[in-house]
């Protein structure tokens, strides 16, 4: 017996070194850490069990003098974080460069199958140089079934990847599919075809990090959702996103204590908003003002800036906060803002996380380069996923709410259950200027002073037309609130709220314009 | 700024060449490079090739580190209210270039990088639209 258990403890050790100690060395060198210690990082102290260490690369098609590693370069299995049960799947790069063979996928896949049993999130560590060669095939397919998992589990689960190395080819559709990506400058890189490929086939000289780093990411593609410069860093904060986070679709996502009163009035409310309607703002200062603790965790920050969204709480409840942002691009919507927005509002609706939606949009970015590349198609998936949601849905419009922008910001009819305007709101088809051009083009022209008339027009438009009471008056705006109070009357709105049920004809699924 | 129109392997591309060695902003169909022009050491070694090899770094707008001539390019089609900044001016990243009227508001166009104003390419008043450069901050 003591034999035997000696030969266990021995297999123990050699799965836990991975590729050996000189790999691991290596790995340090780069800057990186291994798959183990990015686990311990990202888990509650001690919490890690592993599954699945005897698992031996390529069963079927072993080279002759192939070295055997337990474990197969990649590290499952399940811990805490802050108390509450996720699966973890870790690659391990010290192991032929983190490969993915037939069996690295089965671990991985198992860890999949148990999160969703469980329903609990599933988080990857990504850190592969790909597909393994020498298993040909078996591996490719490895990825086809992690694919699989990743789109049954959207939408039940909580699925997060942190890109901690390369992840090319193939292997980047299963973070592409996964709700959250967190990449890390100069150490994360993903692309479809590297740099020597691109190369080769279009001529163009790039490095890994300006085709697929984190910065490329984070601000050009918006794959990345999470932009950080530290492993431990972004460890850290996956940590911190998933307190908002219910485990599964049938959850809420746990409440806080909160330690911020919901009588809490602003008097920096009432000046943020410019008199002038030409002046731009930060958004970010009305949302900081009114969420507990002013802690707000804002999603794709680097990503279409003209829409702001993010994760924070309102008397201690986890919201989703979808807001125009006026400092960007004049707060317009556009394709990249439409698409952002629309996947947000899909994740929370999914999760049963209600949205706040905070307006001031004076429409849609206009322009060729927009039309030809879709903006109909894409500004299309806004109001598809406001729509379609049926979680509680309150909005705040603050300044502009115009055209078409203003209903795809999800507009009283087209489902929000409480809409709330301050003072200053003007909610119309278009600004005054736009208005008056159209519908006093004849008296303009034809005045002695047509510069005067039009601006009698505008100023007659703004003061008449111009205001929250006109849209009120049609219940179209549910209450006029005193900014100062805007946190109250938000927390209060979710109170009305936190019943609703919303049922739907039952379908296979909708047809989200892609 | 010079234009041409060039053909390579039947394919026509339309490319807008500015700036005075040795650094250059390139247009190749609206998407802007910056170039600069290094001399090869070994002249002898390859007559059949030009001596003057074009370095190609990344496009100018986007990605992780900016080059070290900046293109700012309007972010969205509007008119120059204002320019903010003269020739030869030192600027920090996020100090205020231009605004923009767009949308009826005034959208504030900021230095990207820090460094010196080397180009100011529109003036006030002016109808730029989306990517047309407006000025080239260049850095240090």
């Amino acid at each position: 017996m003591e034999k035997k258990l000696k030969e266990l403890q021995d297999k123990l050790q050699a799965s836990r070194l991975g590729g050996g100690r000189e790999k691991i060395e290596q790995q340090h060198q780069k800057g990186k850490l291994t798959a183990r210690e990015r686990i311990s990082l990202l888990l509650d102290e001690g919490s890690f069990e592993e599954i699945d260490m005897f698992l031996v690369q390529g069963c079927y098609n072993l080279v002759a003098d192939q070295e055997e590693f337990l474990g197969d370069g990649v590290v499952t299995g399940c811990g805490t974080i802050n108390g509450r049960l996720v699966y973890v799947a870790s690659q391990d790069f010290t192991v032929m460069g983190g490969s993915l063979g037939e069996m690295h996928a089965r671990r991985i896949v198992y860890a999949q199958e148990l999160a969703v049993k469980n329903g609990v999130p599933f988080i990857q560590i990504n850190d592969s140089g790909g597909a393994r060669i020498q298993e040909g095939v078996a591996s490719l397919e490895g990825y086809g079934e992690i694919f699989k998992l990743n789109t049954l589990a959207s939408g039940v689960i909580p699925q997060i990847s942190i890109i901690l190395g390369p992840c090319a080819g193939g292997a980047v559709y299963s973070p592409g599919i996964t709700d959250f990506v967190f990449m890390v400058d100069t150490v994360s890189h993903m692309f479809i075809t590297g740099p020597d490929v691109t190369k080769t086939v279009t001529g163009e000289e790039v490095t890994s990090e300006q085709l697929g780093g984190a910065a490329a990411h984070s601000t050009r593609s918006g794959v990345a959702h999470f932009f950080f410069r530290t492993e431990k860093e972004c460890l850290s904060r996956v940590r911190e996103l998933l307190e908002y986070l219910p485990s599964n679709n049938v959850e809420d996502s746990p409440e806080k204590e909160a330690t911020d009163s919901p009588f809490r009035e602003d008097e920096s409310l009432l000046a943020v908003v410019p008199e002038d309607p030409q002046k731009i703002f930060d958004i970010k200062d009305i949302i900081h003002a009114v969420v507990d603790n002013g802690e707000f965790m804002e999603v794709h920050a680097l990503f279409a800036g003209n829409l702001v969204v993010g994760f924070a709480r309102l008397n201690g409840k986890a919201v989703g906060i979808v807001a125009n942002q006026p400092s960007v691009l004049a707060g317009c919507l556009d394709i990249d803002a439409s698409d952002k927005g629309a996947r947000f509002i899909r994740f929370c609706d999914a999760f049963n996380i209600p949205l706040v939606t905070i307006v001031d949009v004076p429409g849609f970015l206009p322009g060729v380069s927009q039309e030809h590349s879709g903006i109909i198609r894409h500004g299309a998936k806004m109001l598809y996923a406001y729509a379609e949601a049926s979680v509680p849905k309150i909005s705040l419009i603050v300044r502009k709410a115009y055209g078409g922008a203003y209903v795809c910001m999800c507009s009283k009819k087209l489902g929000t259950d409480l809409v709330l305007a301050w003072p200053q709101a003007e909610i119309a088809v278009m600004g005054p200027e736009g208005a008056v051009n159209i519908a006093y083009r004849r008296e303009i022209s034809e005045s002695k002073n047509p510069e005067k008339a039009r601006e009698e027009r505008v100023r007659q438009y703004r003061e008449r037309s111009a205001n929250p009471y006109v849209a009120a008056r049609y219940g179209f705006v549910d209450s006029v609130i005193d900014p100062r109070k805007t946190r109250y009357h938000l927390i209060q709105a979710l109170k009305m709220l936190h019943r609703k049920r919303e049922d739907r004809p039952r379908k296979k699924h909708g047809n989200i314009p892609l | 700024m010079t234009k041409y129109r060039i053909e390579i392997e039947g394919n026509p591309y339309e490319v807008e060449i500015e700036g005075e060695g040795p650094s250059y902003s390139v247009t190749v169909d609206g998407v802007s490079y910056e170039v600069s022009i290094q001399e090869e050491d070994n002249k002898g070694e390859k007559e059949s090739r030009s001596q003057e090899q074009a370095i190609v770094s990344s496009p100018s707008t986007p990605v992780s580190k900016p080059s070290s001539l900046g293109s700012v390019p309007s972010p969205m089609p509007g008119t120059i209210l204002k320019v903010h900044v003269t020739l030869g001016k030192k600027v920090s990243a996020g100090d205020l270039l231009f605004t923009l009227e767009a949308m009826k508001m005034e959208n504030r166009i900021s230095s990207p990088i820090t460094g010196t104003v080397k180009k100011i390419l529109v003036k006030e008043g002016q109808a730029v639209n989306t990517g047309d450069p407006l000025a080239v901050i260049s850095q240090g």
